[in-house]
């Protein structure tokens, strides 16, 4: 599904990220984001652990609250408005690297939970759209399993078909092969190319530097709170600018 | 075998193997579990020889040698009495054996063995049984022996009690207005004192064959005896009713009994789902009639209205059962309460209901068929969609649909002379009196309304709190810890005197609430407390995972919670929730302290005080301990059920 018109003018952003500082306690995580992300973008953050990848993304969709700065989503202003925290939410999906499946609901209903209790959404409409959503995601056939009896990566792909059938605008993923055997990060790496090249705005966060290369129309290099580099994957890897940058690219792709 | 190397070959798999037979089956599992060390072959043959004992006393005592007829304990104490008597007979015989024993000759010795009779000798000897008969052992010699003569005397004074007993039964006749056969026969057949007289006679005379036959005079009462001189469930039978209604007027106990198969309606289609339609259908119609039934015999309805009550009832029920689980919840949630408390309390109908007139009837007739043609057409929807034609259900429903249409509008009946529809009947036969709950509720009805309400309350009042003590806003949380901690921290009869002193002086003038209701909430803010954190417990045992998957997806606090939150944090303390339960339940036993006659009280404080009963503390304590038991037994399976239900695959 290429994602609908867009509410406002295509040209304009669907995420602005200005100014943005986030402190836990005294310890200052981010520091003076300023990131805008073009609708259909895909964009690759990387950096090493603790590097504060995780805290921005999830500050997108409210998962935390930033202290200073704006994020617009979608020209909504996330403020501690509730409203204006569950409109973003609606309209961004995100998937975990522990997955956060509902163990005690279906396959099925994990999908339709959402659809129809916050999208107002008749039953049957949901479980047809999450049938669609799991063949996308090449599982239709365990929809009436529990999580539980599934493998990891049927599991990411289950989370990745709940966050479709939101309809979001954008997608953040957080690590979602991290958790993986390496012989599934390919299915659900597969999965996510699918979604990139149906056109879906993507901001992933992901050391799968083969991914970057194929999909990202720019990766972000972040370190102690702070984006150091971006690029476009290509210039970004053969030509990196800054020392961090290329001490950490040597470290993770030794091989 | 060689080494094997499968490299560069194809591999292929080994074929499993079975394990060694000494590891499976039951000769194992007996070896490795009862008989692995020394210590277990110590330990299970002494701990089976204890239990077995154990169980065959209980038994024996509480089923085999137990009584249950008569009007008052003397049954049971005639019983004891006259099983004492083939003790003597015992005694009696063993002396003579070993009196004519041509094994000692001394008097001496002898005498060492008249006095060792009451340790392993008479253990010996009794039990063998071996013994001629008392013709042959009445010798002088034997009449003159001290402990003869003294099991002799003995023997007397008990066939006086037992004179005394019977005197006393015939003169307290039976309730049941006819004595149990076998304890008949005893009060009738048998003059004892002339029959203690003849023994006398027999034994001054030193005639064996009058002895003989003077003592046999009594083996059908030694009999009798024997047989009824375990547990007296004689208590148990005669104040059955106070047991489980307390002090509520015998003519209006049906209420309760109505109320109560309210209740097992609506806990048969909620706590046992799953089960075929026609399973289900069943066990509703069949509660619905009982239903039907208590309420008609209870308000003495005949003809025209008993089959009205019949049809609304069973229809009602069928009815009810068709909804789906959600609704039927919700119903029974919301209706179950109200209607106890109407039922049990306060049943006249407000004046406005009564529709003397005929077209009030047609009124009330209409209105029962839609609410029927809108549950037909709900249920014939269903069948459409799913292309499942029910006939029994169409069947039902159409029975139930004319049937209520004849008796509504048809039927008539003679009431003191006056033609009455009757609906009209019905309604007449509604207005009953209030019964007072204080000092009349008692029983099984005290402590389940006190029980099943603590369980009704504790838990969402438990959930509340719980999802209090984690709240975000500090008001929320310190109110739900100070409540939780403080409460937790008293004992519950300290809640229950503060329920029962304190309670009424924040009151205004002249409001008063029944004890009950006064020890009600004491019990359930109690219950409250600990269910809060029996499911705080739960909650952590949640990955954090779980509520930021349900915000990423634009869930609301209230909906996570409700959907993924409290699903699995309740799952998963079952074991705990259910232990909360029944800690409740049992604890329901203080009430008799706060001057309510829960189970316990009745027993310990109403029956067990009257002269009638005394000294059955044995049976009235065993039997309040087994109801208990049961209750608690099946809580504790239900949970077990429960949760292999709610298992879905292995959860991490
Ligand atoms: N809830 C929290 N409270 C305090 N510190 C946190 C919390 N979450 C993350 N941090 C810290 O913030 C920093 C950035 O974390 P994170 O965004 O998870 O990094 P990344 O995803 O890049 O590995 C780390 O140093 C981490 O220890
Ligand atoms: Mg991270």
């Amino acid at each position: 599904m290429s994602s609908e018109a867009p509410a406002l003018n295509d040209q304009e952003p669907i995420i602005t990220i200005s100014g943005m500082n986030k402190w836990y306690g005294n310890f200052h995580v981010l520091k003076d984001i300023n990131l805008s992300v073009a609708r259909q973008e895909k964009i690759v953050i990387a950096g090493p652990s603790g590097s504060g990848k995780s805290t921005l993304i999830r500050c997108i969709n409210a998962l935390e609250e930033h202290q200073e700065g704006s994020i617009v989503v979608d020209g909504v202003q996330l403020t501690d408005n509730l409203k204006n925290i569950e409109a973003i939410r609606k309209e961004v999906g995100m998937v975990f690297q522990q997955f956060n499946l509902f163990p005690h609901l279906t396959v099925l209903e994990n999908c339709t939970l959402a659809p129809i209790w916050v999208r107002k959404m008749p039953k049957k409409e949901a479980e047809e759209i999450a049938m669609h959503f799991l063949s996308k995601v090449r599982i239709p056939e365990q929809a009436s399993k529990y999580p539980g009896q599934l493998s990891g990566g049927q599991q990411q792909r289950v989370a990745i078909a709940r966050s479709l059938c939101m309809r979001p605008r954008v997608m953040l993923f957080d690590e979602p092969t991290s958790a993986l055997d390496p012989e599934m990060i390919k299915e659900v790496l597969d999965t996510m190319i699918d979604l990139a090249n149906e056109g879906m705005t993507m901001l992933v966060v992901t050391h799968e530097m083969g991914f970057a290369r194929q999909v990202a129309d720019r990766v972000i290099f972040m370190d102690a709170g702070e984006i150091v580099e971006q690029n476009n994957p290509e210039d970004f890897f053969h030509n990196p600018q800054n020392e961090r940058t290329k001490e950490f690219l040597s470290q993770i792709l030794r091989d | 075998m060689a080494d094997q190397d499968k490299t560069g070959a194809n591999f292929v798999p080994t074929p499993p193997r079975d394990a060694p037979v000494n590891t499976v089956g039951m000769g194992a599992m007996i070896k490795k579990n009862l008989f692995a060390g020394p210590v277990s072959w110590v330990a299970t043959p002494v701990l089976l020889f204890i239990i077995v004992s154990v169980l065959w006393h209980v038994f024996s005592w509480g089923l085999l040698r137990a009584t249950n007829h008569g009007a008052s304990n003397r049954t049971c104490h005639l019983a004891e009495r006259t099983s004492l008597l083939s003790q003597h007979e015992i005694t009696i015989l063993m002396a003579d054996k070993l009196l004519l024993s041509k094994s000692y000759q001394s008097q001496d010795q002898r005498q060492f063995w008249v006095d060792s009779q009451s340790t392993w000798g008479r253990f010996a000897l009794g039990t063998l049984g071996f013994g001629p008969s008392y013709g042959e052992l009445l010798t002088a010699e034997i009449m003159g022996n001290r402990e003869v003569s003294r099991a002799l005397s003995q023997r007397a004074e008990i066939l006086a009690t037992i004179n005394k007993d019977i005197e006393f039964i015939e003169r307290n006749p039976d309730p049941d207005a006819t004595l149990h056969p076998g304890l008949a026969n005893v009060v009738a057949g048998k003059d004892l004192l002339a029959g203690r007289e003849a023994l006398k006679a027999a034994v001054t005379a030193q005639d064996p064959v009058a002895f003989e036959a003077a003592r046999s005079e009594f083996d059908d009462m030694v009999h009798w005896g024997e047989a009824h001189n375990g547990a007296c469930w004689t208590v148990v039978k005669r104040r059955w009713q106070q047991f489980m209604y307390g002090f509520y007027p015998k003519e209006q106990v049906w209420r309760v009994a109505t109320t109560a198969l309210l209740l097992l309606l609506g806990g048969l289609s909620l706590l046992w789902p799953g089960r075929s339609s026609a399973s289900r259908s069943l066990s509703a119609a069949v509660v619905g009639g009982l239903i039907g039934y208590t309420v008609s015999s209870g308000v003495g309805l005949a003809s025209g209205g008993l089959l009205l009550a019949l049809a609304l009832s069973v229809g009602l029920a069928l009815l009810y059962e068709q909804l789906d689980v959600g609704k039927r919840g919700l119903i029974f949630f919301l209706g179950f309460p109200l209607v106890a408390i109407w039922l049990l309390i306060r049943f006249s109908l407000p004046q406005a209901i009564t529709l003397p007139s005929t077209w009030g009837q047609w009124v009330f007739g209409l209105i029962m068929m839609a609410i029927w043609a809108l549950f037909f057409w709900q249920s014939w929807q269903r069948q459409t969609q799913s292309h499942s034609f029910k006939p029994i259900t169409n069947l039902v429903y159409l029975a139930v649909g004319v049937l209520t249409f004849y008796v509504f509008l048809t039927v008539r009946v003679d009431v003191d002379g006056q033609q009455l529809s009757s609906f009209q009947e019905l309604l007449g036969r509604l207005r009953l009196s209030d019964v007072e709950v204080d000092n009349v509720w008692g029983g099984l009805l005290a402590t389940a309304v006190t029980g099943l309400t603590g369980i009704a309350v504790s838990l969402p009042l438990g959930v509340i709190l719980a999802l209090g003590r984690r709240s975000d806003l500090p008001i929320v949380s310190t109110f739900s810890t100070g409540f939780i901690e403080f409460v937790r921290g008293v004992p519950l009869i300290t809640i229950l005197f503060m329920a029962s002193v304190l309670l009424p002086l924040f009151l205004p003038e002249g409001v008063t609430i029944n004890k009950l209701f006064r020890a009600l909430v004491g019990v359930s803010l109690f219950a409250s407390a600990y269910m809060a954190e029996v499911i705080r417990g739960g909650l952590q045992g949640l990955s954090k995972g779980q509520t930021e998957g349900a915000d990423s997806l634009g869930l609301s606090y209230w909906q996570t919670q409700r959907f993924i939150i409290l699903p699995q944090a309740l799952k998963i303390s079952i074991p705990g929730i259910v232990n909360t339960f029944i800690g409740l339940y049992k604890d329901t036993t203080l009430l008799s302290i706060i001057g309510i006659f829960d189970l316990l009280g009745v027993g310990s404080r109403s029956v067990l005080p009257s002269l009638e009963w005394a000294r059955l503390e044995a049976e009235v304590y065993a039997f309040i301990a087994l109801f208990f038991f049961v209750s608690c037994f099946f809580m504790s399976r239900y949970s077990q059920h429960l949760e292999r239900r709610l298992a879905t695959g292995h959860e991490h």
